[in-house]
């Protein structure tokens, strides 16, 4: 009877069960799943990174000042920055820093990752140590940096003279050149760890195989590397290149800190400069104008480097 | 019968019906209206004032300052937040503030007057707080370049004057007495490098390299912007000349190292007892008095041995500016009122006294009572500040300060021209012709919207 009875009550409650099975299956079903979890990602991506991208074009492409949202001026504001000499100096001198800076980065941040790669013994402290640069607050590394190098009393300039290694201090800041040199030297040592840990992976994941068939071949280190190492890690490398070029154009703390621009705007790079006419000066839409002003050339350089890495892939 | 059947109502509590309808109905009436105003109503609310100002190179300023906020939030029964923060992160903080309309209350504003045109709109009127002030401290030094547009939007707040501060004892080894001129502390600057001491002014992306070469450029007849303050004039023979003169204290006088200086790097060289004079404010001799310096070598403290005479004349002006720093009042605040009966609280005459003499007159006040102050007196290094007061003028002199001048001074074009050439990287006309074009571009593209 209970039995039956509870048959019965199962056949009464029947429509509303299948209704609320409909409502389970429509909640559980893969397309509205799919949309819940991608949605926090979407909106974060729409608040933190589209609106304030859209904003930001909207800023280069108006005469807004602080506190104005402007009208709308079409191109004026990268006509202007053509005709203006500290434009095209931090234009040469982006270019100059960020080429210096990401050369340096992959030749001995490929080293470093080898080195990594060789050691056995403490491994892990080793590893963990070499990011410190990375982990570091960027302003307190590079004041830091400031202090080593600074005009009076430079550690660095001290250390040689005692050495009798030079006999005056070599104006690390002052010199325009040495200014460059050093703002790269900064960015090198800050993005050298991101390189080595990264290319570091990717040397992990070639199968061992292919180094113990070369040897057999003869090949010697330099072939196994050239011919081996190098071609495998291509995909890796575009990727960490990519990324750093992207990091190292947008560069600010570094020489804000070292040097402001200075001397003679030898270090002003975009971020500087847009800070200086969009914070400074006021004049907003000028400051969108130099931040967005390789946009365009950095957009077709991403797009063919990730068909490189596409390429790549495939061929692995 | 009426009064029957209101004693037969039946009352909780004592409360009738009647009294229970009118204060729930007041109370309903007053929570809408307090929703609909967004505002507490004046009984709960809490008055806080707020106010952002820059650390001065003398801590004891902020100390009074504080000191003065708090005793006049007491007195009005106002809560009172000074905050303070490093004069480089200001720039920052209001065009934040600015672009929120939210924020604090008060702002420091500065260095120079550049700000009350770059946030005109955002300045709340202090025409009446100026006509209070001034008759009470003797008048505005230059009430005129004080004005933009016309109107007080800010109240020039202190200036640190920039005399030269000088090493007696190396002067006295290189049998020099009395330099009066720039040309005096060029013959100096080389004798001085000869012995490991030389001259030094920063020629970097600084403020005191836009106040020490905007100077020279005064004294030698030149400027950038005609009084009109439309007109470029930097590209004149008086230019070329001074820039000749600093060639020459570059290139015999100083060391390279200038290039880089930053606002404190000349501080730093006299009181590590390498630069035989810096033309600076007194913040140098203070920090040095205070930490008891020595000169190197020695038990004598570097202190004794320094002096402050007046800022160098040229051959045609004695001229000098400084940074401008101003007070002001965004017109976004909710406590406008409170704002503006703070300020006359503090420029006073016994507060302003107080203040001046707490800064040991490093921050000397834009009102003629108080460039007579007894600090100036108390010391013989403050003889001449009062004397360099009278021939500061604004950084844009002769022309009006606006948004354009600031600019120039921001990306510190004068700076760059002059090292330009004194590096030799560029001719003097080279130099100039850039300079002129980076100028007429900043007037242009300030002149396009009203």
């Amino acid at each position: 009877m209970q039995v039956f009875g509870g048959d019965v009550a199962k056949l009464g409650e029947a429509p509303e069960e299948a209704r609320r099975r409909g409502l389970f299956d429509a909640l559980a079903g893969d397309t509205p799943v799919a949309y819940a979890l991608v949605a926090p990602a979407f909106f974060l991506l729409l608040f933190l990174v589209a609106y304030p991208f859209v904003l930001s074009l909207w800023f280069s492409l108006s005469d807004a000042r602080v506190g104005d949202t402007g009208t709308f001026v079409g191109l004026e504001n990268f006509r202007r920055l053509l005709g203006s000499g500290i434009f095209l100096q931090t234009l040469q001198n982006s270019i100059v820093f960020t080429a210096a800076a990401l050369s340096l980065k992959t030749v001995f941040g490929m080293a470093l990752a080898l080195l990594l790669f060789r050691i056995v013994r403490f491994k892990k402290i080793i590893r963990g140590a070499v990011l410190l640069p990375f982990i570091v607050p960027t302003a307190l590394s590079t004041l830091v940096w400031w202090w080593m190098f600074e005009p009076l009393y430079s550690v660095v300039n001290w250390t040689l003279k005692s050495l009798h290694v030079v006999q005056r201090d070599i104006p690390w800041l002052p010199d325009p050149y040495l200014a460059m040199f050093t703002v790269v030297l900064v960015n090198t040592w800050r993005g050298l760890p991101f390189f080595a840990i990264t290319i570091l992976a990717g040397l992990v994941a070639i199968p061992r195989e292919m180094y113990e068939a070369a040897e057999c071949d003869g090949a010697r280190a330099a072939g196994r590397f050239w011919y081996i190492t190098v071609p495998l890690l291509k995909p890796v490398l575009a990727v960490v290149i990519l990324f750093s070029a992207i990091f190292t154009l947008a560069d600010f703390n570094i020489v804000y800190i070292l040097t402001k621009g200075g001397p003679i705007n030898m270090t002003h790079l975009f971020a500087t400069y847009s800070f200086v006419l969009g914070l400074q000066s006021g004049q907003i839409g000028q400051g969108a104008a130099v931040s967005l002003f390789l946009f365009p050339i950095l957009l077709v350089v991403v797009f063919f480097q990730l068909q490189m890495v596409r390429r790549a892939t495939t061929y692995e | 019968m009426p009064t029957v059947h209101a004693e037969s109502v039946p009352r909780v509590r004592g409360v009738s019906r009647r009294q229970f309808l009118r204060v729930t109905g007041a109370g309903a009436t007053g929570l809408g209206a307090v929703l609909a105003s967004g505002r507490a109503p004046a009984i709960a609310q809490t008055r806080e004032l707020t106010f952002l100002t820059i650390a001065s190179f003398v801590p004891d300023t902020d100390k009074e300052l504080k000191r003065q906020f708090e005793e006049w939030g007491a007195k009005n029964k106002v809560k009172v937040r000074l905050d303070i923060i490093a004069h480089l992160q200001l720039q920052t903080k209001k065009a934040a503030e600015v672009q929120a309309r939210s924020g604090h209350d008060l702002t420091a504003l500065g260095p120079g007057l550049g700000d009350a045109d770059l946030y005109y709109d955002y300045l709340a009127d202090l025409n009446d707080i100026a006509g209070d002030v001034a008759p009470k401290n003797g008048g505005w030094l230059s009430p005129n370049d004080y004005l933009i547009r016309g109107k007080w939007k800010l109240l020039p707040w202190w200036q640190p004057p920039f005399p030269m501060a000088v090493r007696t004892d190396l002067l006295e080894q290189l049998g020099e007495k009395s330099p009066d001129t720039w040309e005096d502390w060029l013959r100096i600057g080389k004798k001085g490098k000869a012995i490991g001491h030389p001259f030094g002014t920063a020629m970097g992306h600084s403020g005191d390299a836009n106040v020490t070469l905007l100077s020279i450029l005064w004294s030698y007849g030149g400027s950038y912007v005609a009084k009109d303050g439309n007109r470029i004039t930097i590209n004149s023979k008086e230019t070329r000349q001074a820039m000749e003169f600093v060639k020459r204290l570059y290139t015999e006088a100083m060391d390279p190292e200038v290039l880089a200086w930053d606002d404190s790097s000349n501080n730093r060289c006299l009181n590590a007892g390498k630069c035989i004079a810096i033309h600076n404010p007194i913040s140098a001799y203070e920090s040095a008095k205070k930490d008891k310096v020595l000169v190197p070598g020695t038990q004598k403290e570097i202190a004794e041995v320094i002096d402050h005479i007046h800022t160098p004349r040229g051959p045609v002006d004695r001229k000098a500016t400084t940074g401008f720093w101003c007070v002001g009042v965004w017109n976004f605040s909710k406590n406008i009122d409170l704002a503006k009966d703070f300020l006359r609280y503090h420029f006073q005459p016994e507060n302003q006294n107080k203040w001046v003499e707490a800064g040991h007159g490093f921050n000397m006040p834009f009102l003629q009572n108080l460039t007579k102050h007894a600090v100036y007196k108390s010391d013989k290094q403050y003889r001449f500040i009062p004397e360099v007061a009278k021939v500061t003028v604004p950084p844009s002199w002769p022309g009006p300060t606006s948004a354009a001048s600031q600019q120039v001074w921001d990306l510190y074009i004068v700076p760059d021209m002059f090292a330009q050439h004194a590096t030799g990287k560029m001719t003097a006309d080279q130099a100039i012709a850039w300079a002129e074009k980076e100028m007429q571009e900043i007037y242009a593209g300030r002149k396009k919207r009203p």
